[in-house]
């Protein structure tokens, strides 16, 4: 499968094995994260690769929807620090995370976002001090495979040529509309 | 599984790995235009993003008239590369909603309890992680480019409605794709901080 695919193919997955995750693909995927764009450079991030248990056991608590994070290997919590374009880098800093996961074979699914109702609970457990937000919580291990995709929109509906409404949409719309005729 | 497919597997890991850490921004492109299906592929990529509660809230325009790039980039400080580049990509997210008629792929967000003004965090990081998978399938086309623009940003507006975009999307990003001239390469290098002064295990570490 070469790196297109994998790209494409990327799912989340919320089931892991018990096999674990060796500590240096860890290292090598937070590495991935490190050097992802940074507006001005700034490199507004600090990541926290949690493998404790009871930590996970302890930041699972807030929320429903996070509980799988007990069973997963490992997470990789993103904190951003305050600044204009936190969010902007800590996403695409995220976004390497699940795709070099992607690379070294090991399934993800990227939990929780930026200013949540338990943004400051999560930051507490992990003892981020003021200034640092939560921006992700990425989940990972090894896994079966089992998850269906969820539908997407095709490339059609969201793609246009040099304007929103491209006058090939337009045309599209004559054309077919003449057909209809 | 075979040998075969474990050297498959390697291969895999290998490319993922090195295209992520040796993509750097560049903004001196040659001419070369850059064909219309990879441009989609590289755009199919980026659809294929994660998104929270598969909203999908994003649009994306690929730019390549001279006309429209000049119009966008005309008195910005990324105006030079942006006007000279063969492709720019613009990233719109759907920042409203109205949640009886948009399509919201597999989900209905009708019932979902998510507040409206909690929409908007996810809309800027949906189409950040779009805007980067979008960059990182370029350069595995060997495609260079240089992200540039936010949300907000004080031309958000104007561009906006140079690409005729319906009210309820807004420019989150913009992206200029192009070869990067070959002996400027890595002209634009930046020091990157190492990996143990951005990460800790199990605690925040400053």
């Amino acid at each position: 499968m070469d790196v297109i695919e994998a790209i494409k193919q990327r799912k989340s997955e919320r089931k892991y094995l018990s096999k674990q995750i060796p500590q240096e693909i860890l290292l090598d995927i937070v590495d991935c994260a490190r050097l992802a764009p940074t507006a001005y450079n700034i490199q507004p991030w600090k990541f926290v690769l949690v493998t404790n248990q009871e930590t996970k056991e302890k930041m699972a608590k807030f929320s429903s929807w996070g509980k799988f994070l007990t069973q997963s290997n490992a997470a990789i919590v993103v904190f951003g620090a305050t600044s204009k374009y936190m969010v902007e880098d800590c996403s695409a800093a995220t976004e390497n995370i699940l795709l070099a996961a992607t690379g070294h074979g090991i399934a993800s699914c990227w939990i929780s976002g930026y200013d949540r109702p338990y943004s400051k609970d999560i930051a507490q457990i992990l003892g981020a001090p003021e200034g640092w937000e939560l921006v992700s919580i990425i989940s990972l291990g090894y896994s079966d495979d089992r998850s269906v995709r969820a539908r997407k929109k095709s490339l059609d509906q969201v793609l246009s040529f040099e304007k929103f409404e491209d006058e090939g949409d337009v045309q599209k719309a004559l054309t077919s509309h003449r057909e209809d005729a | 599984m075979g040998e075969e497919f474990k050297v498959e597997e390697e291969k895999l890991r290998r490319t993922m790995i090195d295209i992520i850490k040796q993509r750097r921004s560049e903004r001196k492109f040659s001419d070369k235009p850059i064909d219309k299906e990879i441009l989609k592929d590289i755009v199919d990529c980026a659809r294929l993003a994660p998104t929270a509660f598969d909203v999908q809230p994003w649009h994306f325009v690929v730019i390549t008239d001279p006309q429209i790039k000049n119009e966008i980039a005309k008195g910005r400080s990324w105006e030079h590369f942006v006007s000279e580049c063969p492709a720019v990509v613009a990233v719109l997210g759907q920042v409203s909603f109205n949640r009886e008629t948009t399509d919201f792929g597999s989900k209905n967000l009708s019932t979902m309890k998510l507040a409206d003004h909690k929409v908007l965090p996810y809309v800027v990081m949906d189409c950040c992680t779009a805007t980067e998978n979008l960059i990182i399938a370029a350069q595995v086309y060997g495609i260079d480019s240089c992200w540039v623009a936010g949300y907000p940003e004080r031309y958000t507006k104007s561009i906006c409605e140079i690409l005729r975009a319906p009210d309820d999307y807004e420019l989150i990003n913009l992206v200029a794709l192009g070869y990067a001239k070959e002996l400027e390469k890595g002209a634009c290098n930046e020091v990157k901080k190492g990996l143990n002064q951005v990460m800790s295990f199990n605690k925040f570490e400053q």
